[in-house]
């Protein structure tokens, strides 16, 4: 054939290409075993570490609802709306400003200004509300990012602001409730090993690890929402009537110490935190102190009567005024009364007879008693931002011997609320101390979903005096309340125990010449107590006294108490029994 | 006919659909909230192709050599067109690459040219001068995309079938020296080849530092792969990590899936496409049959060295579909035609000889 030498040439031509062929392809293999074995380990520890990601997945915030189950702090969701304006198309953003606008509230301006904007993602409106971004989200337009974000709701608004507190931008609770329980409450965060895209996202593929969260406990609180309004309610009327600036009403179970209301003013809304005044914001109850003035009367009566320095009985002379330590000593109205005898002194609320006791009891027996009703320290109740108050002591650099006898009706001394109240309800307990405390039952679920139910049992703390003491003290305040004077604080047909104090302020220049603190403490019925009330009026215009203002408005709620909890007049109940 | 290379054929297609749907998944649902988008449109390439294919092998080759001139005159115009009147790479709506036409045009024209001269190649009028201008239209043209991966296959395919058709070795040894100072030139006058060649230097050493994302990413993906691979649809770099996971970095997704194992099969598949398009060439009845079956041989077997060596950092540019396996509508049907040109080669060897005419 003609062809042979050039088919011959063309043959081994043909293999030097195929020579360069394997070259190619032993380099490719070459490579691969160099990439996939010899390297292996490297590029898949570089591939993890820009893949794999751990986050955290937040745990539910247990809800906080009163002893009846009504919700006081809820769990929502509010939204972050944010657009990215290269997604939508540029005719369509006239119409989409138009609607955005009307759902945000938002000038349309501005929406329309952020639609053309020249960047890829503009955040247009944070703290939307459910109803509003769900609406937004439904216009199904691409490039409108809704990003939920939880939020505490408190549907009482500010009815429960200081007992509950509130839960800041990062999931924090602070005051109150929230504030106490707040590592328990926000739970035990889960996380998530997973593989993300390079924006973030995981990809479509299980897990490498997962631990699920473990939500915060539910916290059903010893508080009544039916009371709390009742206490609102008769404090704001009192305010108004007395032209008091401000004022705090408590209501405690004296027999368990648990707070069954508690209600300051002024107060804010704890959906909308960021607009109160701070110092609005820690509760007056257990943050605020003052010097209660006559209502610590209770305490001292209390100690002479435990430690035998006095009874009922005992008679004193009043001349109107006592020396102590160097300090003289007056009656409310400065008069003398002549020969009294403690009882009548409780009643009439005497300074002098006070100071009689403390000073023959001696330092030493007189501040034990106090620190016996729990003064000088915290009570320890489950509610953030509690302080001790300011009690000095013998042995303090900045104690006088005339502290001695003001101490004794309640000047020289700084106490909370809470402790006054609590102390107050060791004596219609029997004289023994209870820890106040507002959580009345944990409900955990358990993994199987089960709700599993801690009650908090009532804790004595200690006995403070002897029952002894503590019924013939009671007897005095029932009377004290019955008399005249105090007439103002009765309810027909129950036997109520309580103390009223007119205490003065105290300013950098001595006390204030005329503005007091009216307050009033009591409970009812006085032989078996269900409920003790502290009322405190801060500077009323109507009247500085105690009597006048604070007395009546505690009538008004133990009244209603009366009806709210079906306790029956005492005749009718002592009859029953 | 060559059962064995379109058994090949068949197993580099399958091989690819499983792929084009484990890299395409993502992006389909993303874009088109279909995961199957793109493995459903290369499925009907794939019918077209096939149909084609089947009806190329029946055509007795030679009929090529009459419309040659016009395939060749038809690309060279495609190609005009997108250099002067659009910025992209494909025309009437992204659905045909004249790029991939223009190398099937090449291996058929010169194919036809070259068996055509017979001894007068020796002579350089008739020999590399021409070749050097017709090779060099094309090629300009295709790098004025710029598309420099694809002007490379078919400068390498010419090249070999002027080699092939047996090229004085002086005048080719001058060629190639020309050719490399050419292309110099060339990359020289585009800064984004410049960077890209050498930054390859330093990523040959160190890919991990490489500031090329898709050539790093790929070689993330054949490492993570290992031996035996994370097992076919379980990769991760196609979720966005890696860009083109679906096209022209499929070989990665596939090392990352299927590991050491499922790229030997893959370069052995080739291997033995190529081995089987030789053969052909070889027992090829006539110089036309024989240039044809070693051009499209070397222009499929350039192009799936090429893609594989881009992926594995081994020569620098991107830009360049595996054969069979990316998706691309218009490489699978061209190719699929250059396979049905080989077959038909294949059954001239079976008949007996032709009578020569005349």
């Amino acid at each position: 054939m003609l062809a042979d030498t050039a088919t011959r040439g063309s043959d081994s031509r043909m293999t030097v290409i195929a020579f360069c062929f394997t070259f190619g392809f032993a380099v490719i293999i070459g490579q691969l075993v160099r990439y996939q074995v010899l390297e292996h380990s490297r590029l898949e520890q570089e591939a993890n570490h820009e893949r794999i990601r751990e986050r955290e997945l937040p745990a539910r915030r247990g809800y906080i609802a009163d002893i009846h189950g009504n919700p006081l702090a809820i769990n929502g969701v509010q939204w972050n709306i944010s657009v990215s304006p290269p997604l939508i198309p540029n005719s369509k953003k006239e119409p989409l400003a138009y609607r955005l606008a009307s759902l945000l509230e938002l000038p349309r301006d501005q929406v329309y200004a952020a639609l053309t904007a020249d960047r890829p993602w503009v955040l247009l409106a944070t703290h939307v509300d459910q109803q509003v971004g769900e609406a937004i989200m439904d216009l199904g337009v691409h490039g409108i990012t809704c990003e939920p974000k939880p939020v505490r709701h408190y549907p009482e608004a500010s009815l429960f602001a200081h007992l509950v507190g509130f839960v800041n931008e990062t999931g924090d609770g602070f005051y109150g409730v929230e504030g106490y329980y707040n590592p328990a409450l926000k739970g035990n965060p889960g996380t998530k090993l997973f593989e993300q895209d390079p924006a973030g996202y995981q990809i479509p593929i299980p897990s490498l690890a997962e631990s699920a969260p473990r939500p915060g406990p539910n916290l059903i609180l010893t508080v009544d929402r039916n009371i709390q309004q009742i206490v609102r309610e008769e404090l704001e009327r009192a305010l108004q009537e007395f032209g008091a600036e401000k004022g705090t009403v408590m209501v405690m179970n004296p027999k368990t110490g648990a707070i069954m209301a508690s209600y300051s003013t002024p107060t804010y809304d704890p959906n909308h935190f960021g607009e109160a005044d701070p110092p609005v914001l820690s509760d007056p109850a257990v943050s605020g102190i003052w010097e209660p003035g006559s209502i610590m009367k209770v305490v001292t009566w209390g100690g002479g009567l435990d430690s035998g320095t006095i009874s009922p009985g005992t008679t004193f002379y009043d001349d109107g005024a006592l020396e102590v330590g160097g300090r003289v000593i007056y009656n409310w109205d400065r008069k003398g009364r002549g020969l009294v005898t403690m009882e009548e002194g409780l009643i009439q609320s005497l300074n002098t007879v006070a100071a009689f006791i403390s000073t023959s009891m001696g330092t030493d027996r007189f501040y034990n008693y106090l620190r016996r009703f729990g003064f000088g320290t915290t009570t320890g109740v489950d509610l953030a931002g509690e302080v001790p108050g300011m009690m000095r002591q013998p042995g303090d650099s900045n104690w006088f011997p005339s502290d001695l006898g003001i101490n004794a009706f309640g000047q020289g001394i700084a106490v909370t609320p809470l402790q006054m109240i609590t102390a107050v309800s060791a004596v219609a307990n029997h004289g023994i101390l209870m820890r106040p405390y507002i959580v009345h039952q944990f409900v955990t679920e358990d993994e199987n979903g089960q709700e599993q139910v801690t009650q908090v049992e009532p804790m004595s703390i200690r006995r403070a005096i002897s029952r002894e003491a503590a019924d013939t003290l009671t007897e005095m305040m029932v009377t004290a309340v019955e008399r005249e004077g105090y007439s103002k604080a009765h309810v027909d047909g129950y036997r109520i125990a309580g103390k009223t104090g007119t205490a003065q302020i105290p300013t950098a220049y001595g006390y204030h010449p005329t503005d007091t603190i009216a307050s009033f403490v009591g409970f009812a019925p006085a032989d078996d107590p269900q409920f003790a009330i502290l009322v405190r009026l801060e500077r009323p215009t109507a009247s500085p006294w105690g009597t006048q203002t604070a007395a009546p408005t505690f009538r008004a709620i133990a009244e209603r108490l009366f009806v709210y909890l079906q306790i029956p007049p005492d005749d009718i109940r002592l009859a029953g029994q | 006919m060559d059962w064995i290379l379109l058994g090949t054929t068949a197993s580099l297609i399958a091989l690819g659909l499983m792929m084009v749907y484990s890299s395409s998944s993502d992006l389909g649902y993303r874009e088109y909230q279909n995961p199957a988008y793109f493995f459903q449109r290369q499925l009907i390439w794939l019918a077209i192709g096939g149909t084609i294919l089947f009806v190329v092998s029946r055509i007795e080759y030679h009929h090529w050599m009459k419309v040659s001139i016009l395939i060749m005159f038809a690309t060279v115009m495609m190609l005009l067109l997108l250099v002067l009147f659009s910025k992209e790479r494909q025309l009437l709506g992204q659905s045909i690459s004249p790029v991939e036409l223009a190398k099937l045009a090449v291996v058929v024209y010169i194919g036809h040219w070259l068996a055509s001269k017979g001894d007068l190649l020796r002579k350089l009028p008739y020999g590399l001068l021409p070749f050097t201008i017709m090779v060099g239209i094309v090629a300009g043209l295709v790098l004025a995309q710029p598309d420099i991966s694809e002007a490379m296959v078919i400068v390498m395919v010419a090249v070999a079938m002027f080699f092939l058709a047996g090229a004085e070795l002086l005048q080719f040894v001058i060629g190639i020296g020309g050719g490399i100072g050419a292309f110099v030139l060339v990359i020289n006058q585009i800064p984004q080849a410049m960077s890209r060649l050498q930054g390859w230097g330093a990523d040959w050493k160190n890919p991990l530092s490489s500031s090329n994302v898709q050539l790093k990413q790929g070689l993330l993906a054949l490492g993570s792969g290992g031996l035996l691979g994370l097992g076919p649809g379980s990769g991760r770099m196609k979720y966005r990590w890696l860009p083109a996971a679906h096209t022209d970095s499929i070989f990665a997704i596939l090392g990352e899936e299927l590991g050491l194992i499922g790229g030997l099969l893959v370069i052995g598949l080739f291997a033995l496409f190529v081995y089987r398009g030789f053969r052909i060439a070889a027992k090829a009845p006539d110089p036309f049959g024989r240039l044809l079956a070693s051009g499209i041989t070397c222009w499929i077997g350039f192009q799936a060295l090429i893609n594989m060596a881009v992926v594995t950092g081994t020569m620098p540019f991107t830009g360049i579909a595996l054969p069979f396996i990316s998706v691309g509508g218009s490489s699978l049907v061209t190719c699929l035609i250059g396979v049905g040109i080989l077959l038909s080669i294949s059954r001239a060897i079976d008949l007996p000889p032709r009578a020569e005419k005349g």
